[in-house]
């Protein structure tokens, strides 16, 4: 269930109160039972009769312990409260502080002021505050670590990997095993040091003392017993676990012989069993039940442990393959139990192991299909009763019965009030629960069930939503506001869920701000948040960049603001920082940003740092993509979202804890390392065991779940496998047969279409092109021919495709090996810049040849255009523009190609020297019947570029505006590459009409710096300035 | 907390069950079922007939009933089998008159339960005889005007027609035990009023009865007046004078007790951070010696607590002071209602928006017609 949310929608207090974190209940009993045991020797006992000490308590009822805090901090200050009061104030303070964690819905915060309430009740307890008091606050301190180990394990048998969890809960188990050592070690010399048993006959202070010692030192080995059994859960099977088994059993086994027929002594042997159970000995397991089951039980509290014993005696037998008894036993004693009884959550589970008893013994009778449709119809029915009511296998017998129970759910005109609208309303989202996790478990077992299943999910979020808008409706003055709160919440969060962003937004946002006490506040800023994140994607870009911003933008940041004032520890503010991370970073405030993340505890950072990262890499990612990028900016960004990547990865790998965000974080990560041709590096990355995506997919983990970050990380490996030196090729190729099964082959695809996993690899293939030019611009030399390999190989990969005779796929390919030969330069070049042009020439033959292979006529003169370039690029000019005149010809407005064949005669002059050539990039070529040239040279583009800027200057719409632009970057570039012709022709000249030349150059950016001071901007600027150095240099030399 | 001192027995009930003890004592040796319910019929029948016959007193201390054939603003003369016993006005709680109308009885309940808009309408179903016995009109008369003053100090109704059927009834029944009551009734309307004066003056009438005990609540009633108008000096010494009187006795005692609360608050109000901190010190003492179950005292006490917090503008300690009030002692009618109204601006003060808006709602909804409710209402 849990898994099924993304994570910044998990569920809430509210949520699991309505039995939402039901999730995996496996040994709760054993858990509720160690509380319990804890909880009920440890309550009130230090409570004094005192008005301070009753508001305290009153305050905590309330849960207002932020104020019972406040309270108890400020009191002694003052004459208002009795000494002992004032005696027992630190103990009052952990008692908040542990209550107060208890009620927190942050893992952080709950772990956090536990283990302070708990070194608040040891330190109390050591400040000898006299022998019970002592007792009881150890008691409280040991609880305080048994529920955090406890917190702990259920974590660990709920998600895959959890041994840090284990070896965490093992800590916390052990810590709360010491003190209650201290407690036994306490009540024995206290014991022993009171008078003698005829003294203390005629005391009754000393008896009551005597008796009070007894019995919580029988409490405290008990409790001795049950952490150590729960100590041993924390072992995976194996020797330890069994080892610790035997041990915890022995001392079961003690209190057995010595507490005999006593309440103590069933629930321990009860504990042996499970001891026994636990180590595989199924016989000596039911040997310890079977005293229990057989005990005439007529006490409540030893009837409950008889009924345990049924059900765990059900399992034995089960894994015995004894169903029959089982079934003859859990009748028998369902038969016999009290009809108040079959309501309670032992019975309910033994009825659950019935269910499952008739459902193994139907299946073993293959040969008797009548009885066996009796005991499956049993089964169905049992399950129905489990489902109904609250016990540990509620949630899955709601699954196995879910479609049952959606029929008979109550409709929504069954309501009169507020409070049963709510309530069914919760119970449609437990069931809405159920329906899913009965959805995701058929994906894995039954796929066929899938849709019908989807149409329980449906229909359940159907009717919960009109239950809780229907109760929002029905509430009045007098509705409790926490309660009116909760279904506020739940309708905001079903809004979300149905995509309903502004009444999910408009919810959440008054949850947060009108009631920002109530549990449910800092969820409910988590949905507005998500809410208004959706509104603000979808919103269309402004048409004045200078607009403000938008009702939701803002709204979002506040929100975002709120959420980080109010509740910095909570899980929400990682969240919020994200938000107001990415709004900064949108803004290009990126100093903000980071003083943003200096507000979150150090120890809450990760998940941000990782968010962060993440958005300054993909800022990397945008600048890079810019024209006028500046490599060193790019190169500076890189390495600050490098930084925030590594340490945010560092820290995910310490806690074991990934997430889907720390897996982009790690995927961005990998891809920079790649990017700086570490590919080894990233490989570590994305293998490691407890962060890294490919592991995390191996592990079948939850952060995975979104297709689109799996099909990343298995690019990102493909990438980095073909990239490491020497390439794993069979990994790489374990990545491609990963994303086929990911991808699986449509049906009906026509001839032009390109599959996705080519599209894909076509993808990884720009990735390493992207990462070829940075080594290049680098300098990595070798790195960029490891590169060049493994982009080698992929193109190769992609022409062994089925579909690698598509014009898009072939065209592609060509490209690919032009822009690695441009990008290698040099010798390195050559092969890839002849492997480019044999591509295009055979795609323009293929284009000759069938006029409907390629997509239009446009897209063959495109590939001439490149194909021009190509030969350009190989030193071959006389065929470049052969093919610019093709080009032309066919079209000769088009200033693309014009900028090309100016740019192609430019670049001949250049590298041979002819002015000729230099003539005609700057005045044009190819005079034809009118007079004018085909080609129109540098100067002519200017004139026109200037006349089209003029013509749609001063307009306003977007179009004219975005043309004005479009033609000022041309006029400011074509009188760059006027003047750099004339310059290249100066350095040609002879010495004696050089510096004419030269001033020439000069004059022709000066008059143009007259017009137009900021030469265009600061993209063309710089390469004026760079010029004129250069011309500076020239006439120096 | 749970026990109150004002703890009232149903004295019918309570004989019902007496007399069946010793009834069923008597039949000890075969007690059989049918035996016993026609006992205890007749028994009830009994009572009902004594019921009719009979006037019921219930004071502080416990019920007597009898005839009253006399009243004075004193108190009254209760006679049975010849014998006549007279009760302090002070002391009695409530009267109960033989023959009296159902719904006199009803709304004389509602009253005591603080329960005015309710009592009104059940008054409203009284049929008031034009002549009669004087008690009963008397009674009638003086609920219906109490009612009215209450309603009005909490905003439902006019102070003036409430003030001045106050006064028609101490006219119409000079004679009446109410008359005190009455008094104070009018004076507390007036004072809520900002009357301050006037209503002092009628505080003062009380100590011209010849009663140490109202000469004490007649200062002490003008020291919380004084308080209420600002002045703290003159309060102190009306306070002082209710503190130095000499009348004896549990009620008041109490009253002394709680005129030591408001000495208190005098003193924080009149005076520096020292000052202060001596009141806090003389409440902390008050409260340490109060019996624990004594819920009346203690939320006065932290009430005078809060209003020498609040006087210093310590907010966190108001709020604490009269957290306690909220939390622990919720069952104190008007002083609960007090804390309610002070929580409502002091949680807002400490950034608690949504608990300010619950102790808002809790007012509005468990003292509707009270004038703290009024206050806050828009």
């Amino acid at each position: 269930m849990i898994a099924k949310f993304p994570t910044f929608l998990q569920p809430t207090a509210p949520m699991r109160r309505a039995g939402w974190n039901c999730a995996v209940a496996i040994q709760k009993t054993t858990r509720l039972v160690l509380l319990a045991a804890i909880w009920c020797v440890s309550g009130p006992r230090l409570v004094a009769a005192d008005p301070s000490a009753d508001l305290t308590a009153a305050l905590r009822q309330r849960g207002w312990n932020d104020t019972a805090l406040e309270f108890l901090d400020w009191a002694p200050s003052t004459p208002l409260i009795g000494e002992e009061f004032r005696r027992l104030v630190p103990f009052h303070r952990a008692t908040v502080l542990a209550e107060q964690g208890r009620r927190s819905r942050s893992r952080s915060e709950r772990t956090r002021l536990l283990t302070e309430a708990a070194q608040s009740f040891a330190e109390f307890a050591d400040s000898k505050p006299g022998a019970l008091p002592a007792i009881d606050a150890l008691r409280q301190a040991a609880s305080a670590h048994a529920e955090l180990g406890l917190a702990s394990l259920a974590d660990a048998e709920n998600m895959a990997g959890g041994a840090e969890l284990r070896a965490s809960a093992r800590g916390e188990l052990e810590l709360a095993g010491s003190l209650v050592e201290r407690i036994v070690a306490g009540c024995e010399s206290e014991l022993a040091a009171l008078p003698k048993p005829a003294v203390i006959q005629a005391d009754p202070e000393a008896k009551k003392l005597r008796d009070q010692l007894r019995s919580r030192l029988a409490e405290a080995r008990y409790l001795q017993a049950l952490l150590k059994f729960e100590r041993s859960r924390t072992f995976p099977k194996g020797e330890e676990a069994t080892e610790a088994f035997t041990e915890a059993g022995e001392l079961f086994g003690d209190l057995v012989a010595e507490y005999r027929d006593t309440l103590v002594a069933a629930s321990s042997r009860f504990y042996q069993g499970r001891c026994w159970q636990e180590r595989g000995d199924m016989a000596k397991a039911l040997g310890c039940y079977d005293d229990l089951v057989r005990l005439p039980a007529a006490d409540p509290e030893f009837r409950r442990w008889t009924a345990r014993a049924h059900r765990r005696r059900a399992e034995c037998l089960a894994e015995l393959g004894k169903w029959e008894e089982a079934v003859r036993d859990g009748e028998e004693w369902l038969a016999a139990s009290r009809p108040a009884e079959r309501d309670l959550p032992e019975w309910l589970e033994v009825a659950y192991r019935l269910a499952k008893s008739c459902q193994g013994l139907a299946k073993s009778l293959a040969d008797n299909p009548a009885a066996a449709k009796q005991l499956d119809a049993r089964a169905r029915e049992l399950l129905r009763v489990v489902a109904d009511k609250p016990n540990e296998f509620q949630k899955l017998a709601r699954v196995a019965t879910v479609s049952a129970s959606s029929q008979a759910a109550s409709s929504p005109d069954d309501l009169s009030s507020f409070d049963k609208a709510l309530e069914a309303g919760r119970a449609a989202l437990e069931k809405l629960s159920s329906a899913e996790l009965a959805v995701r478990l058929a994906k894995e077992n039954n796929p066929e069930a899938v849709p019908e299943l989807q149409q329980d999910v449906d229909s359940a979020k159907r009717e919960a939503g009109q239950l809780l808008w229907a109760a929002l409706e029905l509430a009045d003055a007098d509705t409790p506001i926490e309660r009116l709160n909760d279904a506020r919440y739940y309708a905001c969060w079903l809004s979300y869920d149905h995509g309903d962003y502004y009444d999910a937004a408009t919810l959440g946002d008054f949850l947060a701000t009108r009631f920002p006490e109530s549990e449910v506040a800092p969820s409910a800023a988590k949905v507005a948040l998500a809410a208004y994140q959706q509104i603000v994607r979808s919103e269309p870009p402004p048409d004045d960049a200078s607009a403000g911003r938008s009702y939701a933008s803002a709204r979002l940041t506040a929100i975002a603001e709120l959420t980080l004032s109010r509740w910095p520890d909570s899980p929400e503010a990682a969240g919020a920082v994200s938000m107001l991370v990415a709004a900064a970073l949108s803004e290009g405030r990126i100093d903000a940003a980071e003083q943003l993340l200096e507000r979150l505890p150090a120890g809450a950072r990760a998940e941000a740092q990782m968010s962060l990262g993440s958005a300054i890499w993909e800022q990397a990612n945008r600048l890079a993509g810019e024209k006028s990028a500046d490599e060193a900016a790019i190169a500076a960004t890189r390495k600050k979202a490098t930084d925030y990547l590594t340490e945010a990865f560092a820290a995910v790998r310490q806690s074991g804890r990934a997430t889907a965000a720390s897996v982009v974080g790690a995927l961005y990560l990998a891809q920079s390392l790649l990017a700086e041709g570490r590919a080894a590096g990233a490989i570590d990355v994305l293998e490691d065991k407890a962060a890294g995506p490919l592991a995390l997919i191996a592990a079948g983990s939850p952060a995975m779940e979104q297709t689109v970050v799996v099909r990343e990380a298995l690019k990102t490996g493909l990438r980095a496998y073909l990239s490491v030196s020497p390439p794993r090729r069979e990994q790489a190729q374990a990545m491609v047969e990963s994303l086929e099964r990911l991808e699986p082959k449509k049906d009906g695809g026509d001839a032009k279409s390109v599959g996705p996993v080519t599209a894909i690899c076509l993808d990884v293939g720009r990735q390493l092109l992207q990462q070829l030019r940075d080594l290049k611009a680098a300098g990595k030399t070798e790195e960029a021919r490891q590169t060049a390999a493994a982009l080698d190989d992929v193109l190769k990969r992609v022409a062994e495709r089925d579909d690698a005779d598509r014009w898009a796929v072939r065209v592609w390919l060509a490209q690919g090996r032009l822009e690695a030969g441009e990008a290698l330069g040099g010798g390195d070049s050559h092969d890839q810049l002849a492997e480019a042009r044999k591509a295009f020439e055979a795609i323009l033959a293929a284009a000759a040849k069938d006029p409907r292979f390629a997509p239009s006529p446009a897209a063959v003169l495109a590939v001439r255009m490149k194909l021009a370039e190509t030969s350009a690029a190989l030193g071959e000019h006389d065929k470049a523009a052969q093919q610019y005149e093709e080009l032309l010809k066919a079209r000769p407005q088009a200033v693309e190609f014009q900028k090309s064949a100016a740019g192609a005669f430019e670049e001949q002059g250049a590298a041979t020297g002819e002015i000729e050539a230099l003539n005609q990039a700057v005045h044009g070529a190819w005079q034809q019947a009118n007079g004018q040239n085909l080609a129109w040279g540098w100067i002519r583009l200017a004139r026109i570029a200037q006349a089209q800027r003029q013509r749609h200057s001063g307009k306003t719409d977007a179009a004219s505006r975005q043309a004005a632009a479009r033609f000022a970057d041309l006029y400011f570039e074509a009188n760059l590459h006027v003047a750099r012709c004339r310059f290249v022709a100066a350095k040609l000249a002879p010495a004696s009409q050089r510096a004419g030349q030269l001033a020439a150059v000069r004059k022709i950016v000066d008059v143009l710096t007259a017009q137009y001071p900021d030469l265009g901007g600061p993209q063309w600027k710089s390469q004026f300035d760079r010029l004129l150095a250069e011309v500076g240099d020239e006439e120096k030399r | 907390m749970s026990g109150r001192k004002l703890c009232y027995v149903d004295q019918p009930l309570e004989r019902a069950r007496r007399r069946s003890q010793v009834a069923e004592h008597g039949l000890m040796n075969k007690p059989s079922l049918a035996a016993c319910c026609a006992l205890t019929a007749l028994l009830l029948a009994n009572d009902a007939w004594g019921q009719a016959a009979l006037d019921r007193v219930r004071r502080t201390g416990g019920v007597d009933s009898g005839q009253i054939t006399a009243t004075t603003p004193l108190g009254l003369t209760l006679t049975r089998s010849g014998v006549a016993t007279t009760i302090a006005a002070e002391d009695i709680v409530s009267v109960t008159l033989a023959g009296e109308p159902a719904e006199l009885n009803s709304a004389r309940n509602a009253v005591l339960a603080r329960k005015f808009a309710e009592a009104a309408e059940i008054l409203k179903k009284v049929d008031r005889p034009a002549a009669g016995r004087e008690e009963l009109l008397a009674e009638i008369d003086f609920y219906s005007a109490l009612v009215g003053a209450k309603l009005a100090s909490g905003g439902s109704g006019a102070p003036q027609a409430a003030a001045e059927s106050l006064r028609s009834f101490m006219a119409k029944h000079r004679t009446s035990f109410h008359v005190p009551q009455a008094i104070e009734a009018l004076g507390d309307l007036l004072g809520g009023t900002g009357q301050y004066a006037a209503a002092r003056a009628e505080y003062a009438k009380l100590a011209k009865a010849k009663s140490e005990y109202y000469a004490m609540r007649s200062a002490w009633l003008s020291g919380r007046a004084w308080l209420a108008e600002g002045d703290a000096a003159k309060a102190a010494a009306e306070l002082d004078r209710a503190l130095a009187a000499k009348a004896g006795g549990e009620l008041a005692e109490r009253v002394q007790l709680l005129a030591s609360l408001d000495r208190a608050v005098a003193r924080a109000k009149g005076g520096d951070a020292a000052a202060v901190d001596d009141a806090v010190h003389a409440i902390a003492k008050l409260i340490a010696a109060a019996a624990a179950d004594d819920d009346e005292l203690l939320a006065s006490a932290y009430t005078a607590l809060g209003d020498c917090y609040l006087s210093a503008k310590d907010e966190r300690a108001a709020l604490f002071a009269f957290l306690h009030v909220d939390l622990l002692f919720p069952q104190t009618g008007d002083l609960h209602a007090r804390a309610l109204h002070e929580l409502v601006g002091l949680w807002k003060a400490t950034g608690k928006d949504s608990r300010s808006q619950e102790a808002a709602a809790e007012l509005a909804k468990r003292y509707p017609s009270s004038k703290w409710a009024n206050d806050l209402s828009p």
